[in-house]
């Protein structure tokens, strides 16, 4: 009991450790360093906004929120599992040295792309300020939404990170894959607009449906359906444990081929 | 670790304030206004967009320079294509009074319309009355009465601007001598309701059944089709001309019904809500875009219809539709469909392809014996074989007496390289389907047999490229042997191998934290053994420094000092770590190994240095191209191990 307590310390100690050299990383070159993590999002969200609300002018209200929060589980959702796929591939010289378990490099990963999106959520609340978007109560839900896209978006990167040491081409088809998933996530677009067709595409789109939860309670101030509640949390739950078995399973051979 | 932990903490805070200056700098929108001198009212679009039935809001802002206290505004709005739900003061026959005391300089309505119908709908400021707050409230000039429009899509059933003579006729009855129940307004315009069951008009030219129902609070006589599915009533003008009109339940309205002759019938069209429901399939997109009508012919039969050019009606099927309406969608998901189906064929061809080749491997590949009877064959060095099976031998008896801690097994492992360079995922996939791409077979190790005991400190010589690193790597458990097995506890097993894992874009001291921790000290122990660890690699001052501003000889010393910072573990696997440095700390990090081996730790080492092998192994394994030539005394392996690498000399 003990020795699995400890274990655990060090195995947050490590992910702690590749999470700060991670973000260190990044901005490692640039003068303003870590401000950059506020700063960045904050000038893209900017700039869109600007884009959306003088340019493109929408039939929705409040386009630029409508947009960024369609924006930022995505964006959430493609760092997290870009960065896991390559995860192990970049972190092969560890592999070698350490006894923790695998899961630990990937893990890292997704919680260098949370970090980020604690900052990036800093920039949004500004928006949400600056758009005077009225809060409602039902805001503490986005925690649970963001929750479960962390495990829906590890599930699909642990599978990726293994994928990835045996077929590293699985890159490029990922970035195409992104794209088409991006266009059928109804970011920038609304949903009911699309044809019968397409709005069954989108529904089916376990992206859309972290989407749609978290536009549910900061632009239409409701309660999410219990439908939309299913859809959440079985798709996190279910592609976490899947994600999870299948890189059980396989990471052995992974060391054979890192 | 404390101290960057806490920059960060004062970088973040550097960044919100950063950020709010930032927000405050960039996002300081502009709606578009037409500045004047004392007050504006603006709409927050020049224009909107909206579809057919739907609802939407339109933003109102009066703004001054000063703190508004009383206003009036009037806004007109056109009232035949949309309907006022709410969010103004008070309506009145299509014009919405916004009216109070403001608090700020900006006075801001959101109010909610429904649209009826297509086209395109003014919504227009038509009075303003602004003044400022306080006692000495002034009265504020508007410069500028502006408009907006509504653009709707869909079909516009109210049409262009009606001439307003008709309303300017006498409202004091009809043209015509017609007995009528009772009177209705549509789009603006009084219709007397025809008695259906007093009168029957002659323009009645299709198959009906009478029935009686509630139209709004009056009771009629409607006329239906055949099949019940809409329900219509003639309308009287002032002029006396005769309308067919169709009753929406849903929408309870009235639509109006046109006629047209198409292959020498004559059809009725009216709008699609006229129908209680829609086939499936039937979308408001399909209707709107392919300009669809509930259509009747003269027999009473109904149904939907596609109006095409030269009013030439088709009838809507439900696959046709689809087609039109979704034929970009499908194009898109069939896109969608190939790139996903070309990905998992990829996928799926590379992992069979790779899976049978793994099994022909196991196929084509030797069985131990074979491989031992090969290995035998080729020895043709200076070792006979009967020596060879002596040693072996000795090393079995010598497992009889103790437990080995490490026991490696006939060992044989084999790295397959591609001889061949694809380059693009076509080319690979066609060379991997007709079995082009060969693999060169790299046999790191052949049959590699030892033991080691405890406390026994073991040398691993051999030439570089002789497979000492993969040896270390299979007992250390980071790979699996082709063939035979290694035994041994890996949780006892650590690794110390230099110059790997260090980021060049960290600092020292970063370094140190990060490759502590995967190698498996906790942060305590990092925190107490810090100084020691920049004591012993000789970098004080240098910590902060980033890494790739090291020379190779300063990582190399870090790489040591970390690596041996902690407690010895049962069984250390060196791998050239010896050979670091200058001199005087290549003695020093032998002390350090020597400390390791004396406090009781199984030790196997690779190095170059006989020097370092002859003081401290007391065996040593002799390893050439893959093979195993001598297990032995460390004497007596290095003077053969020196002898070869003369004659090799010679040779040359």
């Amino acid at each position: 009991m003990r020795r699995n307590r400890e274990e655990l310390r060090q195995y947050f100690f490590v992910i702690r450790e590749l999470v700060a050299r991670e973000i260190k990383r990044k901005y490692a070159r640039s003068f303003l360093g870590i401000i950059w993590s506020v700063l960045n999002p904050l000038l893209s969200m900017a700039v869109m906004s600007m884009i959306f609300t003088t340019i493109f002018k929408r039939s929705i209200e409040n386009f630029p929120i409508y947009y960024l929060t369609g924006l930022i589980p995505w964006q959430f959702f493609s760092e997290t599992t870009n960065a896991s796929m390559t995860s192990l591939v970049d972190n092969r010289s560890f592999l070698i040295k350490t006894k923790i378990p695998r899961q630990v490099f990937v893990l890292a990963r997704s919680y260098t792309a949370l970090t980020n999106l604690g900052y990036t959520s800093i920039a949004y609340v500004l928006m949400l300020l600056v758009f005077r978007v009225r809060p409602s109560g039902y805001l503490p839900l986005l925690l649970v939404d963001v929750f479960f896209l962390l495990l829906f978006a590890m599930g699909i990167g642990h599978m990726l990170s293994i994928v990835y040491v045996f077929f590293a081409d699985i890159k490029y088809l990922y970035s195409i894959l992104l794209t088409i998933w991006m266009y059928l996530s109804a970011i920038f677009y609304p949903w009911q607009n699309t044809t019968a067709l397409m709005q069954r595409v989108i529904a089916a789109n376990p992206l859309f449906q972290y989407i749609h939860f978290a536009r549910t309670i900061v632009l239409e101030r409701q309660c999410p359906s219990p439908g939309q509640w299913f859809a959440v949390v079985g798709w996190g739950a279910g592609s976490f444990l899947l994600g999870y078995r299948f890189f059980q399973r396989r990471q052995n051979e992974v060391m054979q081929r890192v | 670790m404390r101290g960057h932990t806490k920059g960060w903490k004062k970088k973040g805070w550097q960044a919100l304030f950063f950020a709010a200056v930032c927000v405050c700098a960039v996002l300081c929108r502009t709606p578009e206004r037409v500045q004047a001198a004392g007050a504006t009212v603006t709409f927050g679009s020049n224009y909107y967009m909206a579809t057919d039935n739907e609802r939407f809001p339109v933003g109102i802002y009066i703004d001054a320079d000063e703190r508004i206290g009383a206003f009036r505004v009037e806004v007109s709005y056109d009232n035949r294509r949309l309907q006022y739900v709410g969010g103004g003061d008070f309506e009145s026959d299509g014009v919405i009074t916004l009216e109070g005391t403001g608090q700020r300089s900006q006075v801001k309505y959101m109010l909610q319309f429904q649209t009826l119908s297509g086209g395109t709908a003014k919504i227009a400021i038509q009075s303003a009355s602004v003044s400022t707050q306080g006692e000495d409230a002034q009265e504020l000039t508007v410069e500028e009465l502006i408009e907006t429009e509504v653009r709707i899509d869909g079909e516009d059933i109210v049409g262009e601007e009606e001439p307003e003579t008709e309303s300017e006729l006498p409202e004091s009855g009809y043209a015509a001598d017609i007995p009528l129940i009772g009177e209705t307004t549509v789009e603006n315009e009084t219709y007397g309701i025809v008695d259906l069951d007093a009168y029957l008009p002659a323009e009645l030219d299709w198959d009906y059944q009478l029935v009686s129902g509630r139209f709004g609070e009056e009771r009629v006589t409607w006329a239906t089709n055949l099949d019940m599915t809409a329900l219509f009533l003639y309308l009287l003008d002032h002029d006396g001309g005769l309308h067919l009109y169709a009753y929406s339940r849903e929408h309870e309205r009235l639509y109006p019904c046109n006629s047209l002759t198409s292959g020498g019938e004559k059809f009725y069209f009216m709008s699609p809500y006229v129908p209680q429901e829609w086939p499936d399939g039937l979308t408001l997109h399909t209707i709107q875009e392919l300009s669809i009508v509930y259509v009747m012919d003269t027999n009473g039969q109904c149904g939907f219809c596609r109006i095409g050019s030269g009013n030439v009606l088709t009838p809507w099927e439900e696959a046709e539709g689809t087609e039109g309406m979704d034929r970009q969608t499908v194009l898109v998901l069939s896109v969608l469909a190939v790139t996903v189906a070309v990905a998992a064929i990829a996928v799926a061809v590379a992992v069979f392809l790779d899976r049978r080749s793994r099994r022909q491997e196991g196929t084509a590949g030797m069985t131990a014996e074979e491989i031992e009877e090969l290995f035998l064959e080729d020895f043709s060095l200076d070792v006979s074989q009967e020596e060879i099976l002596a040693w072996r031998q000795e090393a079995e008896e010598r497992a009889d007496k103790g437990e080995p801690v490490i026991a490696v097994k006939n060992v044989t492992m084999c790295f397959r390289v591609a001889t061949q360079n694809v380059s693009g995922i076509k080319e690979y996939v066609i060379s991997r389907i007709k079995g082009q791409i060969s693999y060169r077979e790299l046999w790191a190790l052949k049959n590699i047999s030892f033991c080691v005991y405890p406390g026994e400190v073991v040398g691993i010589i051999g030439t570089n490229g002789s497979g000492k690193s993969t040896l270390l790597k299979l007992i250390s458990g980071a790979l699996r042997p082709t063939a035979g097995s290694v035994e041994v506890d890996r949780g006892k097993v650590q690794l110390l191998t230099l110059g790997t894992g260090f980021d060049m874009e960290l600092t020292a001291h970063e370094n140190v934290y990060l490759n502590g921790a995967i190698i498996g000290y906790s942060r305590e122990f990092l925190d107490e053994k810090y100084d020691e660890i920049v004591e012993f690699a000789e970098l004080e001052g240098f910590m902060e420094e980033k890494v790739k501003n090291f020379s190779s000889g300063m990582v190399s010393r870090l790489g040591f000092a970390i690596a041996t910072a902690g407690e010895a573990a049962e069984i250390l696997i060196l791998d050239e770590v010896l050979s670091v440095g200058d001199a005087f700390f290549q003695k020093k990090s032998l002390e350090r190994i020597k400390q390791l081996i004396h406090s009781g730790s199984t030790v196997l080492m690779v190095s170059h240095s006989m020097g370092t092998i002859l003081d401290n192994c007391t065996k040593v394994v002799w390893i050439e191209k893959g093979r195993l030539r001598m297990v032995g005394e460390a004497k007596e392996v290095c003077a053969a191990y020196q002898r070869q690498g003369k004659e090799a000399m010679q040779e040359r």
